[in-house]
């Protein structure tokens, strides 16, 4: 199953999660860089990685970079340490269970 | 550096569309932030700072759009209603630790210019491109990439659990 981003992904309702009946997850990321949120689908079975490679490639179309960051909006966890893991093994593991995401590119400061 | 000079409308009218389109997520409002248009170039937001105990407090940033555009707001940290800038020790100034690397706050800071005032350190302010900092190409404000929602968001982040520790003023000298 390919991870799809909803068309209408700027009006991305936050924290949807796991809806069981469907087998489906909702992910919602916010970019914090310009205030856009999106929403994207995926199956439990899918790598954590799809939807960060669709972040990328679609919204935010650029190359990642090593000051980029992508947070659990919930309690702050660090979501590309877990990339190669599936959605469902991510849930099973306890992280992130409303499936919000806070992406900022790389800041500099003092 | 000196900042690009902007045509105020322009300006005015770029700041305006990027809050609104910020707003128009509903999440700033979830997060409990409120604005207050003073005029084409200048907002206020209230925003929280909360505690690891769950508290909150509430402080207001300045923002002024005069450079926006090819360059960040100018954000500071200012006191309700009269919305100057407050002294280092004020209830209205936050007190933060264990910052990240990205972030710094001098409640009264040395310009180029000579002039010493607030500096809120970051690469999403435009005071910062003014007081001889630098910073790498993956971080500096990028027209279209960034938009004034990147200098709210992280200002939030900063006022999260992680960093913030209460007012300067205790609040119960303030009372």
């Amino acid at each position: 199953m390919e991870v799809e981003a909803t068309p209408d992904s700027q009006e991305a309702e936050p924290g949807l999660g796991e809806d069981r009946e469907a087998h489906e997850l909702h992910v919602t990321i916010h970019n914090e860089d310009d205030g856009d949120s999106y929403r994207f689908t995926a199956g439990r079975h899918e790598l954590v990685a799809r939807v960060i490679r669709e972040l990328y490639e679609d919204k935010l179309r650029r190359e990642s970079q090593d000051d980029d960051r992508l947070r659990c909006e919930a309690d702050g966890q660090d979501v590309f340490h877990y990339s190669e893991l599936t959605f469902g093994e991510y849930l099973d593991a306890g992280h992130c269970p409303k499936l919000e995401w806070l992406f900022a590119g790389g800041t500099g400061g003092a | 550096m000196e900042l690009t000079e902007v045509d105020p409308e322009v300006a005015g009218r770029a700041f305006a569309r990027d809050l609104e389109r910020t707003w128009s997520t509903g999440r700033p409002e979830h997060l409990g932030w409120s604005r207050t248009r003073i005029d084409d170039l200048t907002t206020t937001i209230e925003m929280p700072a909360r505690l690891a105990d769950g508290k909150s407090h509430p402080y207001y940033l300045l923002l002024r759009a005069a450079h926006y555009g090819p360059h960040p707001v100018q954000v500071n940290f200012v006191l309700p209603e009269t919305w100057e800038i407050p002294a280092g020790t004020s209830r209205w100034f936050p007190r933060l630790e264990s910052l990240p690397p990205w972030f710094g706050l001098h409640a009264t800071y040395k310009f180029q210019d000579g002039s010493q005032r607030q500096l809120v350190c970051f690469s999403f302010n435009s005071d910062y491109y003014i007081s001889e900092h630098s910073c790498k190409a993956t971080e500096i404000w990028q027209q279209g990439r960034h938009t004034v929602a990147a200098t709210l968001y992280r200002l939030y982040e900063i006022l999260g659990p992680a960093y913030y520790r209460g007012p300067s003023q205790q609040l119960a000298e303030a009372a």
